[in-house]
């Protein structure tokens, strides 16, 4: 699992890749939040390379989404394999964090805000 | 695909103990009732070295009966939750036996789960596994995952004796 990030128009793209599992859920946790700074931080998750991730995996985006929100900023996410997109489905979490299937996309309508 | 360390002295289709690596697989043609359909059996510690081991043979054992990748990945998810369900919430991380068995039948592959720590709600044996209302509550959603990935599950609590989860999969090798 690794973590990076770059800039672009103002958005952090915090790139996922690997595998998110009960081995190492605490540290993605602790390299995502580490991504979340500043005020009104916008933040992208790029989850092209993410292939795997459990119930801790998505407790870990969701804190850094609540981090996100506190700082009065947001997190977004993109490129979601489909079984990934699954379960962001299944737990009804697509309603609350904004799902863009396109890198470019996301970081046009990311921008707009 | 997946991460999991390789392990040592699994044949699938003999019988296999393995004491250096605290893993046991029995194939089975012993039993009764749906027991006939044992096709392994492990007897595992519950923590994470025994949840990679995990990983490393219900890979091994879905790949035929579970068919594409994409259900592979679901089927695999299904048995790493439940497995950690039983380390935190049934053990709560002081360690224990957990044994799993993996039953092949006509229509599914069966991941049988039993720990013997602290039995999940029995309000949660019916099937009534149902999300937060709080979307962003942090944590338990796991099971609610299981139920929604796998084709059919079954919960039992035994109370202070443990619980036991089945998940079926539909069999994807055969039509």
């Amino acid at each position: 699992m690794n973590v990076q990030s770059f800039t672009n128009n103002n958005i952090k793209i915090v790139r996922i890749s690997g595998e998110v599992n009960f081995e190492n859920y605490n540290k993605f946790r602790d390299d995502l939040l580490k991504h979340i700074t500043g005020e009104r931080p916008k933040i992208l998750l790029d989850m092209e390379e993410l292939s795997y991730l459990n119930s801790m995996g998505l407790s870990a985006i969701l804190k850094a989404y609540s981090k996100a929100k506190k700082e009065k900023g947001e997190l977004r996410l993109c490129r979601l394999q489909s079984h990934i997109k699954k379960l962001f489905s299944i737990t009804k979490l697509n309603e609350v964090i904004i799902i863009y299937d396109g890198l470019e996309e996301a970081i046009k309508e990311f921008t707009k805000k | 695909m997946f991460g999991y360390k390789h392990i040592r002295g699994i044949h699938i289709d003999g019988v296999c103990i393995d004491e250096q690596e605290g893993l046991k697989l029995v194939s089975n043609n012993e039993g009764k009732d749906e027991e006939v359909n044992v096709i392994c059996r492990l007897t595992l510690e519950a923590d994470m070295r025994s949840l990679a081991k995990l990983m490393e043979s219900s890979m091994k054992l879905g790949m035929g009966p579970i068919g594409s990748k994409g259900r592979m990945i679901e089927y695999l998810l299904c048995i790493d939750e439940i497995f950690m369900n039983s380390i935190t919430h049934g053990y709560r991380n002081q360690g224990g036996k957990i044994d799993v068995k993996y039953i092949l039948n006509d229509n599914y592959l069966i991941i049988r789960i039993r720990d013997y720590g602290k039995g999940i709600s029995k309000s949660l044996e019916d099937g009534n596994i149902e999300l937060n209302e709080n979307l962003l509550t942090e944590r338990g959603r796991g099971l609610f995952i299981v139920k929604n990935l796998c084709d059919k599950l079954s919960v039992k609590s035994h109370g202070d004796l443990g619980t036991e989860v089945s998940i079926y999969f539909k069999r994807g090798d055969s039509t």
